[in-house]
């Protein structure tokens, strides 16, 4: 979701606010459908095709109303005569009434024919692939390592809640959450780039570097590191406190005391009966982590100027590329919602209780 | 107001609630991380409110600051100047009013909306509750800071845009929360009774859900708080705030946009970073040991 | 197990490992970087394209890469003064309205076909015939009449009115009509296709969106081969990341620094830092006199703008030094009007119209024409009574800006104004300024080396006719009749002393009437790889820019290898730091974790 932590939980909520009602960390609120799957199923996917429609209606006027002519941009610092304006404005479409382009946006979005950037005068969708796997390499990878990293010191701060180790674990995450993510990463450009020039200031590439596969896979791991720190240390904690108070919820129940009656050993309980059975409230969460994964880095991908979504998105805030910023807006609303989607039916499988009400 | 009140069940019921918020004062206190927050939550409040005694506001002049260019720290000038010559302490301290003044304000607001919302619909029910869940609902899954930057885009920047857009983005968590706890509240037998003896629905929200969701509410708000000021210092930093005030994250978007980094100036960079990071902590370590008083599963963790 | 032998055992693994991954990492880089056989000259720049056709680009970026792959008739010499290009000789007609150009003999298009005079006529042909193309450019199209080629080697070309200037100064850059006939559409975007076919002294051949422009060198240019085999610019979306290249060698010409990224540069070795007059100016726009053509006031101004009292006590009272000091660090020059010292023939310095910083003679000037002080400090308008109470705007993306603003509303506090400071979006910024809804906002624009254009932004002839804010063709809607006549004279006066002379003058009436404040020209900031390239020439020859030269690309064609070994990029010594780091990490999450299991154990 977010880089900064969201009151509304999303990828990564740091607290759950547990409701009186028992409710588990990160699990969807969905009122219980009374009949079987078909029905959990059509209710679901009717709520997120209704909040598509309105996220695809919304992005067409939101931008709209951001004044100014877009001409202006295109002929920055320019004294320009009429008849050239009036040719770039028939040559983006701009002179057509307005119902028109909303036919246009609207039957050009679902056929993936996004029209073209206003900044680059080419296919946003062309455009759009182009960023999509440098965004993807980013978020994901710290997503990743994310979720790997809070899920497993979670689990053993968990099990052994109050010890020194829980305590270290849960004061640094808590520090490191509440760094905001464009300073840290200043910080860490400033530190590890500047000072000590052992990694590159930003970017994705270095230009020139040889076209082999190897070479390039280096320089873009090379690149990777910072950013990926970056990421990873701000949003780690929101998964290692989740996975901290699932387990916390395990830790009082009778199979755990029968698992031990058989004489096994204390991490082989942890590990073998206690983090499956904690891991399942969770998955809700993984899962709008990688619906996350699509906008999840537009702060890390600015400062460190990764050419990814994000950082197209800002660029586009700034020019102002209306066209660009309507096909991002919806791409991003859509993959967070169809995530939620994914989430929520398959907690149909996962939670008895909402198969049995 | 439908039924006149004699005086003693009033005090009878303010009685009561003393009693229960020093039962909450007394498990907030036995929390060790809690208490630290608090403290240091008051010096930050403090600092912020003393900041026009401590320094005249005079040293955010530009046409008197005496500095160099970015100049490193030095006797004068503890924590170094910034690219007009000003004092980067000066100017921290100075932020710490308007970040945290948008931060709270842009909590208040959006609690105000969240649990108006939530306590409506989930007394009220039928299509009013059905639209409002949705509304709140298709916000959830909005990503927040994707919004709020196009919003800000969409409104201009002023300070009260970047209030109105964080609170905006941040309703929906209470609604939803709220909503739940309506609900609950709502099946207890008491209320029940209440409605049997014609209490009306004002009546039945304002003093029998209201005061059952305000502790969660209160509790929730001190970790929407933190995440308002780490909003408004990206939105800041990103450019999207108003920069002619000054606040922690237009500091940093200043020192980024003159080079800092490049000048290696470091005074420059972390006073208003490390500010955030702090107050950020305590809201959180505030927050959290509030959660553990009202949600008795959490109790006793971090003491 | 004692957990000490523990931890030996796991770092004798960890520095087997390392030594493992530091043999890998010293190879990977250091395999590939080998052949380095042609010389790259490397430019940073973070400007996407937005068309390579020459006739319709708009950006900075294919100026450049136009002006290096096409050339005109008649060059900008180093001192922006025409020199022959394609064109050997040229020759105005008694009345001004016909050219004979001579076509240089023996020119090549980069495929080898010869270069004509019909190439000539061609281009020029579809500036008049294709409609796209002549309104893409009507300011200068609009004013030809014919283009011929009797023979191979004469063009003549036919105006309808004089203008010598823009004769001299338009860039045409001549295409070859081979390829360029073969065009469906040679108004399109996407019309010529990599790698494009010129004469210049370089030819796009290869570009990766955000990635690279690569432009090879033409080995028969007419005028020499250039130094290097190849241009490339290579897109840095940040300055701070283009710096941190130039420092490591990976890219060679870095512009639009900062004044701290300036600092940190230089003084290293290597590395020579260009501190350049720039041609750019930045102003304050004071909405005194919003009409339209036929005398309708719209918008909603301030009427104390109005009188030419308050403007000038307002421009006395901001003091352009400071502002270029503490704004600039120094590196910019205090404005006088529209044309920078860069372009030193048609610079005017103010001589004794110029007002100097006085706060307390402009407040003086300001009781004088009655705006007495109220209760609260602030002036008010004889008669009405109204406040003076301005809005001020400014573009909220520029920090610079945001600085200036500062300055100057504690400067107008002082003359008890009331400034209200208000950061607003280009785009709103542009619909309220030609809507007249605004005191005062902020402007600046490039000029060039002809600044016809510039000046004809304040002629009476571009006020808009409309009051919608459509028609966005003057400057703050100045209009006066002399300045209008000036105007008309410099645009034919083909004698250079005698048009400066005009010129000059209309800068003066600007400055007196103040429309608009000019508060200073800012200086373009680059950088250099010294150890890689030597013999750049600059524009202007003395104290002159090597990214933003105008006309004919100089300093790149110039630009000769210096011999200096190349960087081979990342050092190995990084690769064994990065990972020891990693193996470390990992090491110790490892030690972690036993020694977890095993306090773990004993619990039981």
């Amino acid at each position: 979701m977010t880089d900064s932590p969201t009151p509304e939980g999303g990828a990564a909520p740091l607290h759950d606010p547990a409701p009186p009602s028992g409710r588990r960390p990160g699990r969807p609120v969905s009122k219980r459908s009374t009949s079987g799957f078909g029905r959990y199923l059509c209710k679901h996917i009717g709520g997120a095709a209704v909040s598509l429609l309105l996220v695809l209606f919304s992005s067409f006027f939101i931008f709209r109303l951001i004044a100014g002519d877009p001409i202006d941009q295109l002929t920055k610092e320019r004294p320009v005569s009429p008849e050239e304006r009036a040719a770039l404005r028939a040559e983006l479409g701009l002179d057509r009434p307005m119902w028109q382009q909303f036919w246009d946006y609207i039957t050009g979005t679902l056929t993936m024919d996004l029209g073209d950037s206003f900044q680059y005068r080419r296919p946003i969708f062309d455009l759009i692939v182009e960023r999509l796997p440098a965004t993807i390499l980013l978020s994901g990878t710290g997503m990743v390592l994310a979720v790997l990293l809070g899920f497993w010191i979670g689990t053993r701060s968990g099990w052994r809640q109050g010890s020194r180790f829980d305590r270290a674990h849960v004061g640094t995450g808590l520090l490191l959450y509440s760094a905001p993510t464009f300073w840290l990463g200043m910080i860490v450009i400033l530190v590890f780039a500047r000072y000590l020039g052992i990694f590159p200031v930003n970017g994705m590439r270095s230009p020139n570097t040889p076209p082999d596969l190897w070479s390039q896979a280096v320089d873009i791991g090379h690149h990777l590191v910072l950013p990926v720190l970056t990421y990873t240390a701000v949003v780690y904690a929101g998964y290692l406190m989740i996975m901290r108070s699932s387990i916390l919820d395990e830790i009082g129940n009778d199979y755990l005391t029968t698992a031990r009656a058989k004489g096994l050993r204390d991490d082989e309980v942890r590990d073998r009966h206690a983090v499956p059975n904690a891991l399942l409230p969770t998955v809700t969460l993984v899962f709008l982590a990688i619906g996350g994964v699509v906008n999840g880095s537009i702060v890390t991908e600015t400062v460190f100027s990764w050419p990814g979504l994000g950082s197209l998105f800002v660029q586009a805030i700034f020019y102002p590329d209306r066209p660009v910023l309507q096909a991002l807006f919806v791409l991003f609303s859509a993959s967070t919602i169809i995530a939620v989607l994914a989430a929520e039916i398959l907690y149909w499988f996962i939670d008895p209780r909402i198969r049995k009400s | 107001m439908t039924t006149s009140t004699p005086t003693s069940p009033r005090a009878l019921r303010r009685a009561r609630r003393r009693q229960s918020f020093a039962r909450s004062w007394a498990a907030y206190r036995a929390q060790r991380t809690g208490m630290i927050g608090l403290v240091l939550l008051g010096a930050i409040v403090l600092l912020a409110l003393a900041a026009p005694v401590l320094v005249d506001e005079s040293a955010l002049s530009v046409t008197q600051a005496t500095g160099g260019r970015m100049e490193p720290p030095s006797a004068e000038y503890p924590l170094g100047t910034d690219e007009v010559g000003r004092s980067v302490l000066a100017l921290t301290l100075w932020g710490s009013r308007l970040s945290l003044l948008i931060g709270l304000t842009a909590t208040v607001v959006a609690i105000v909306i969240g649990t108006a919302v939530g306590v409506t619909s989930g007394h009220v029910g039928g299509w009013y509750g059905w639209i409002a869940l949705r509304v709140s609902d298709w916000f959830m899954v909005l990503p927040s800071l994707v919004v709020a930057i196009a919003l800000l885009a969409v409104l201009g920047r002023s300070m009260a845009t970047t209030i109105l857009v964080i609170a905006l983005v941040s309703w929906s968590g209470t609604t939803r929360l709220v909503r739940a706890q309506t609900l609950t509240v709502q099946s207890r037998p008491y209320l029940e009774r209440a409605r049997a003896l014609g209490a009306g629905h004002w009546h039945q929200m304002t003093k029998h859900l209201l005061p059952n969701v305000l502790p969660l509410v209160l509790a929730s708000a001190t970790l929407l708080v933190p995440s308002a000021i780490l909003m408004e210092s990206s939105l800041a930093w990103l450019g999207l705030g108003d920069p002619n005030v000054v606040s922690w994250g237009s500091i940093l978007n200043r020192a980024s946009d003159n080079g800092a980094v490049s000048a290696h100036a470091w005074w420059y960079l972390l006073p208003p970073g490390l500010a955030i990071l702090l107050v950020v902590l305590a809201f959180m370590m505030c927050g959290r040991a509030l959660e553990a008083v009202f949600n008795p599963r959490l109790r006793g963790e971090s003491a | 197990m004692n957990p000490h032998a523990l931890t030996r055992r796991l770092l004798a693994a960890a520095a087997a490992l390392l030594t493992a991954a530091g043999a890998l990492a010293v190879t990977a880089p250091g395999a590939a970087a080998q052949e380095e056989a042609t010389d790259s000259l490397l430019i940073a720049t973070n400007q996407e394209v937005d068309t390579f056709n020459p006739f319709k680009r708009r950006f900075v970026i294919t100026y450049n890469t136009s002006m290096m792959t096409y050339e005109t008739l008649v060059r900008m010499g180093t001192d922006y003064e025409p020199v022959p290009g394609l064109a050997t000789e040229w020759e105005e007609s008694e009345d001004g309205l016909t050219w004979t150009f001579t076509i240089r003999e023996g020119v090549e298009w980069s495929d080898g076909e010869p270069l004509t005079a019909q190439d000539v006529a061609y281009t020029y042909n579809l500036l008049i015939e294709n409609q796209a193309i002549r309104d893409w450019n009507i300011d200068f199209a609009g004013n030809l009449v014919s283009a011929e080629a009797p023979d191979d080697t004469t063009f003549i070309l036919t105006l309808a009115q004089p203008s010598p200037w823009d004769v001299l100064t338009r860039e045409v850059f001549i295409v070859p009509e081979h390829i360029w006939s073969e065009f469906p559409d040679p108004s399109a975007d996407d019309a010529n296709q990599l790698p494009l076919v010129g004469s210049g002294p370089f030819q796009v051949t290869e570009y990766q969106t955000d990635e690279f422009i690569r432009l090879e060198a033409n080995e028969n240019y007419w005028d020499g081969a250039p130094g290097f085999d190849e241009i490339v610019f290579d897109y840095y979306a940040e300055t701070d990341a283009a710096v941190a290249a130039l420092e490591a060698g990976e890219v060679d010409i870095v512009n639009g620094l900062n004044p701290a990224q300036m600092e940190a540069l230089e003084g290293q070795d290597g590395i020579t830092v260009n501190n350049a007059q720039g041609r750019r100016y930045v102003s304050l726009t004071i909405n005194y006199n919003s009409v339209t053509q036929d005398g309708t006031a719209f918008g909603n101004g301030h009427p104390a703008l109005k009188d030419p009292v308050v403007r000038q006590a307002m421009h006395m009272a901001i003091d352009k030094a400071a502002l270029v000091d503490r704004v600039l660090d120094g590196n910019g020059q205090p404005a006088t009007s529209i044309i920078p010292e860069i372009f030193e023939q048609y610079h005017w310095d103010g001589g004794d119209s110029l007002l100097e910083f006085d706060i307390d003679a402009a407040n003086a000037l300001l009781d004088e024409a009655g705006y007495v002080r109220g209760d609260d400090g602030i002036r008010t308008m004889p008669g009405t009574g109204e406040r003076l109470s301005f809005r001020f705007f400014q573009h909220a993306d520029n920090t610079d800006y945001a600085t200036v603003v500062q300055f100057v509303t504690e400067w107008w506090t002082e003359l008890g104004l009331e400034i209200k400071p208000e950061a607003i979006e280009q785009g709103t910024l542009n619909d309220m300024a030609y809507l007249g809804e605004f005191d005062i906002a902020f402007s600046g624009w490039g000029v060039g080396p002809n600044p016809t254009e510039q000046l004809g932004m304040h002629t009476c002839a571009v006020l808009p006719t409309l009051t919608d804010g459509s028609e966005r063709s003057s400057e703050n809607n100045y209009c006066n009749t002399e300045f209008d006549r000036i105007h008309v004279r410099q645009k034919v006066e083909s004698d250079p002393d005698a048009r400066a002379l005009l010129i000059k003058e209309q800068q003066r009436l600007l400055y007196e009437d103040t429309p608009v404040i000019y508060l200073y020209y800012q200086n373009v900031l680059e950088a250099y790889n010294s150890d890689k390239i030597t013999g750049m020439v600059l524009q202007p020859s003395e104290g002159g820019m090597i990214t933003g030269q105008q006309g004919y690309a100089w300093s790149y064609v110039t630009a000769q290898p210096a011999g200096a070994a190349d960087d081979e990029g990342t050092p190995a010594w990084v690769w064994i730091t990065v990972a020891a780091a990693a193996v470390v990490v990992i090491a110790g999450g490892v030690v972690f974790a036993l020694r977890r299991r095993k306090t773990a154990d004993e619990r039981e």
